[in-house]
């Protein structure tokens, strides 16, 4: 992309960040949208997990958590401020992240599933015990905003701004990486694990990378949550979100960053959009949300915004080949 | 009536015929939706007798539900929902959980909504300061208190077991509950939690407790895990020994759930549903004609905060800005019994009263809980 | 600890345990051949448990209820693989997963409209009390249960086993291309296997519901994941190895309670359950026949 794009991208997204909030009605739909942008960034992490590198991980809602307990606690009990907190958080729930991902390795996918979910109701059971740290099912009230350098968020249009820029840059930085050569490795360990390794591929630090990035980012987003709803506790980061964040992946598209960003939008705005004081409509608000999301998977089974993808011809190929070679089934093709 | 409310408050004249709306933010998806289901209730047996006596202030009521699922982050939205139609919404009725509080409540109190809990009782929230809030429940520090002084002092019972919701409820309950019996001398020998309705399968923690040789059981549930606690007990033979649980577990469905093992269980309850006001018996009443239940603890308070809203603009003339601070001054009579409030927005001078367990039915006893030794936690 | 409470978690333990199996079972039928994970499995028992509840409150006899409502589980199964799986039976795994995960969601509020937010008890089909065995007073409950789903799964055996159909299944399960190559409708074949994990499930669920007394809208999403983790530890490619792992499940869960206290049962059974996975990773009978490199 030439500078002069990149340049002009910048700017619009700037000019974005200062207009949008004086456009949007309301501070309600605002903190809609605000919440979304904290979503985008797990949903891009869950991305990068399973859509880029083929892993399904449903425990996505755990690193969330660990973003969010380590970013109040640090600026809670350390006085630490909020810049470190938040780099922290990122880069303590990617550890964690890789950490998990060791294990994962070497079961196959719907295992690593289950590992995931194992993971996720561990960190459950531990932020609902460790009473000294957290606080036990109490939680922490009174999380400190978002400051920076002396200046603090205390609106919806100045929370926007930060989430703006934070969502802005992990999208940016997870096109860059997955359009880059790490990218390119994720996906054939994705589309043929025995294949990449033949063409020398990492798998084992691909597939480690990609949890570290992916959970990385959630964590980046729990402290985005911590300090914008100023509350954390344990039941923000149950399996059911794990899920939630999951289906934001896999509905705006696999593969693909601007379908992360729209699962997340549509996956937070939608509900609200639904929301609605009419008796009826209260109790199967969930119902209309899952037959839409039924629909959608039968209409688009790629996602929103994915495509249609096939393994590129020379990696197809060779995949033929060598599963020719070792006695193995051919692998189906994609349709 | 209307004349008089209407010369009374002159700036509701020309409008008098508009609606007064109060915004109830409850669960009704989600696994409270129990609660939220009963506020609900509570909430139009309270509209339709206030219209049917004038309305507020000449003003019709009328009440518009928000579901916040019981999470704290559907609390925020909902939260920014209500306060982002200005002032649409007189007031807000909300909400059940306490964490959804914690989450709701910086959001009033930046756009000055006064917000009217029935629900939370976590005692961290009017440690808080926000100056917009009271609520009806008491809080879990002074109920667990009072649950512990009734085991120890009024049925001499010494060697405990504590069973309690893993929530922000049961467990802020048990660590109160943990410092009382230290306090009166008890001795707390088994412990057992469980996953709010996740967790059903209560038999282990039952063996254990069996196996401690529990002379009491403090039971800091939901009426449906009590009453599910209480026929497993059953089966596995831990009877016999006195229980005493909050009045989260007033409900019909406790007794139900608990296959004739809920007999002689004691239930402390912050407002007595046998009380001879007239007022009390004829909603309890109606309560039961209508949905052929007894009104749980959330319909009553909802119900109570309807009624306080009509008082305090009737009788006091307070409006949106005021109306916190003149409820705080208030002394209220309702379904629930007699309030006042302190300046945290805590209610004050309200006692337990002690039901049991007879015949399948709740019945008052009368008995008052003995509180000895009880002043040296209370002096804050 | 005294020997009776040993053996009184060991009953316990065995009986949720069975619950688990029959739930796992109707699962694993599903996963095994498909390798698809049915968020929906959890829901579809459960409204068809509610649906027996709500014909004996119609005054249905209870057995015929309890049957009526295995029925209505194999038809929503049916109903479930019609609209959420085929259409996308050839799109890549997660998209199925998903749009079970939005059929589930469609159940379980149909149900919610239907019946409400609360626990509901279930009749007490199966006497409680207890009984003396070899000088242990146990309670009886569990120990009827435990029987029930023995023979329910015998039952099974026998007609995987013994009939034509029940060898075409079991053909299925090992190798789904091969079997169509050999004739086998599998097209047919599939949704009655979905009709049968609806219908096994429900048994399962109801004996859970009369075990613990409590039926609610929610406990479809527990039971799913019950009865994937039995469905797992029992291993891929075998029928009975979810039968097996419901039960241990049952057991890690009282054996977590006694020894790790009972704020840890659902993460030390899970944790149990990984340790498992992880030195073998195709689960403790698991065959993975299709998967061999």
């Amino acid at each position: 992309m030439s500078a002069a794009r990149a340049a002009a991208g910048v700017l619009l997204f700037a000019a974005l960040l200062i207009w949008l909030p004086q456009a949007v009605p309301g501070r309600y739909w605002l903190h809609v949208i605000n919440l979304s942008l904290i979503y985008v960034p797990l949903a891009i992490g869950a991305n990068v997990i399973t859509g880029y590198c083929g892993m399904v991980s449903m425990g996505q809602a755990a690193f969330f958590g660990i973003g969010a307990y380590t970013s109040a606690l640090l600026t809670m009990r350390l006085g630490v401020p909020w810049l470190g907190a938040f780099a922290a958080s990122g880069v303590l729930a990617g550890a964690a992240g890789m950490l998990v991902s060791l294990p994962c390795l070497r079961v196959r996918s719907d295992f690593l599933s289950l590992i995931t979910i194992a993971f996720n109701q561990m960190f459950l059971v531990i932020t609902n015990a460790w009473m000294d740290l957290t606080r036990g099912p109490m939680g922490l009230p009174q999380v400190p905003r978002i400051a920076l350098f002396g200046w603090e968020a205390r609106t919806e249009a100045d929370i926007f701004r930060v989430t703006g820029v934070v969502a802005g840059l992990c999208a940016w930085a997870a096109w860059r990486i997955t359009s880059g050569p790490v990218g390119r490795a994720w996906e054939m360990i994705r589309d043929d694990e025995v294949a990449a390794r033949a063409l020398g591929v990492d798998v084992v630090w691909g597939k480690v990378r990609a949890f570290g990035a992916g959970c990385f980012m959630a964590g980046l987003a729990g402290s985005l949550l911590a300090h914008s709803l100023r509350l954390v506790v344990p039941d923000e980061f149950v399996l059911e979100q794990s899920l939630i964040i999951m289906q934001m992946a896999i509905l705006g598209g696999l593969a693909t960053i601007p379908g992360s960003v729209l699962g997340a939008v549509l996956m937070i705005g939608l509900p609200e959009a639904l929301r609605s004081s009419e008796p009826w409509l209260m109790t199967y608000r969930p119902g209309i949300f899952g037959a839409l999301l039924v629909g959608v998977m039968i209409w688009r089974p790629q996602g929103l915004l994915g495509a249609r993808r096939a393994a590129p011809p020379v990696l197809q190929s060779l995949s033929d080949g060598l599963r020719r070679a070792l006695r193995l089934r051919p692998l189906a093709k994609v349709p | 009536m209307a004349a008089a409310a209407a010369s009374a408050m002159p700036y509701v004249g020309a409008r008098a015929a508009e609606p007064l709306l109060i915004a109830i933010a409850t669960p009704l998806t989600g696994s409270s939706g129990a609660m939220g289901l009963n506020g609900n209730r509570g909430a139009e047996i309270a509209t339709a007798a206030i219209n049917a006596a004038g309305g507020i202030g000449g003003r019709p009521l009328k009440f518009e539900l928000f579901d916040d699922r019981g999470t704290p982050q559907d609390a925020a939205t909902v939260a920014q929902r209500i306060v982002g139609d200005e002032d649409k919404y007189f007031a807000v009725c909300g909400h059940v959980n306490s964490s959804s509080t914690l989450a709701a409540m910086p959001i009033y109190a930046d756009a000055g909504t006064p917000v009217l809990c029935p629900s939370s009782s976590n005692p961290s929230i009017t440690e808080q300061g926000w100056k917009n809030f009271i609520r009806l429940t008491g809080r879990d520090d002074y109920g667990a208190q009072e649950y512990s002084g009734f085991m120890i002092n009024n049925l001499k019972k010494k060697k405990l077991g504590i069973f309690f919701v893993n929530n922000d409820f049961g467990r802020g309950l048990r660590n109160e509950v943990v410092k009382a019996v230290n306090v009166l001398q008890g001795q707390l020998v088994a412990e057992g939690t469980f996953t709010p309705n996740v967790d059903r399968d209560f038999q282990p923690v039952i063996a254990q407790m069996k196996a401690a040789g529990v002379e009491g059981v403090m039971l800091m549930t939901e009426y449906t895990e009590g009453g599910l606690f209480l026929a497993q007990a059953k089966d596995a033979g831990l009877t016999g020994i006195p229980v005493v649980g909050p009045d989260s577990n007033l409900y019909d469905k406790y007794i139900e759930l608990a296959l004739g093992n809920a007999e002689g269980s004691y239930i402390l309850a912050a407002y007595d549903p046998f009380s001879d006001s007239k007022l009390t018996q004829s909603f309890l009443a109606a309560y039961r004609a209508k949905y052929n239940s007894l009104a749980s603890q959330v319909a009553v308070f909802t119900h109570d905060i309807l009624w306080i809203v009509k008082e305090a603009v009737e009788k006091h003339g307070a409006t949106r800005a005021t109306l916190i601070d003149t409820v705080k001054a208030m002394n209220f009579t309702g379904v629930g019994g007699a309030y006042a409030w302190t300046a945290k927005g805590d209610t004050k001078n309200r006692t337990h009263f002690v039901l049991q367990v007879k015949g399948g039915q709740f019945v008052s006893t009368g008995v008052k809980i003995d509180e000895t030794g009880l002043e040296a936690l209370r002096k804050a | 600890m005294t020997a009776n409470y040993l053996v009184a978690q060991l009953i316990n333990g065995l009986a949720v345990g069975s619950v688990y199996a029959l739930i796992g079972v109707g699962y694993s039928m599903v996963y095994t051949i498909l390798y698809l994970i049915n968020f929906a499995h959890g829901d579809v028992i459960m409204f068809g448990t509610m649906a027996a509840l709500a014909f004996i409150g119609m005054g249905v006899p209870p057995v015929l209820a309890l049957i009526l409502g295995c029925v209505v589980g194999a038809a929503l199964g049916l109903g479930v693989e019609r609209v959420a799986y085929r259409p996308v039976r050839h799109a890549p795994r997660t998209v199925p997963m998903i749009s079970a995960l939005g059929a589930g969601l469609v159940i379980s509020s149909v149900a919610q409209g239907l019946w409400g937010p609360d626990v509901m008890s279930f009749p007490q089909l199966i006497p409680r009390g207890t009984v003396s065995v070899g000088g242990f007073s146990l309670p009886a409950q569990p120990l009827v249960i435990l029987a029930i789903a023995g023979v329910l799964v015998g039952v099974a055996s026998l007609l995987l086993e013994r009939t034509r159909w029940g060898r075409a299944t079991r053909c299925v399960c090992q190798d789904l291309v091969a079997a169509e190559l050999m004739g086998i409708p599998v097209n047919r074949l599939i949704p009655a296997i979905y009709a049968i994990g609806g219908l096994i499930g429900v048994a399962g669920c109801s004996l859970f519901a009369m075990y613990f007394n409590a039926v609610w809208v929610q406990m479809g999403a527990l039971a799913t994941t019950k009865a994937w983790a039995a469905a797992m530890l029992g291993g891929v490619g075998n029928f009975y190895g979810a039968f097996v792992g419901g039960l241990l499940l049952g057991l890690a869960e009282a054996a977590a309670v006694v020894f790790a206290g009972s704020l840890f049962k659902d993460g030390a059974s899970l944790v149990i359950i990984v340790a498992v996975l992880l030195l073998r990773p195709n689960g403790l009978f698991g065959t993975a026949a299709t998967q061999r490199s």
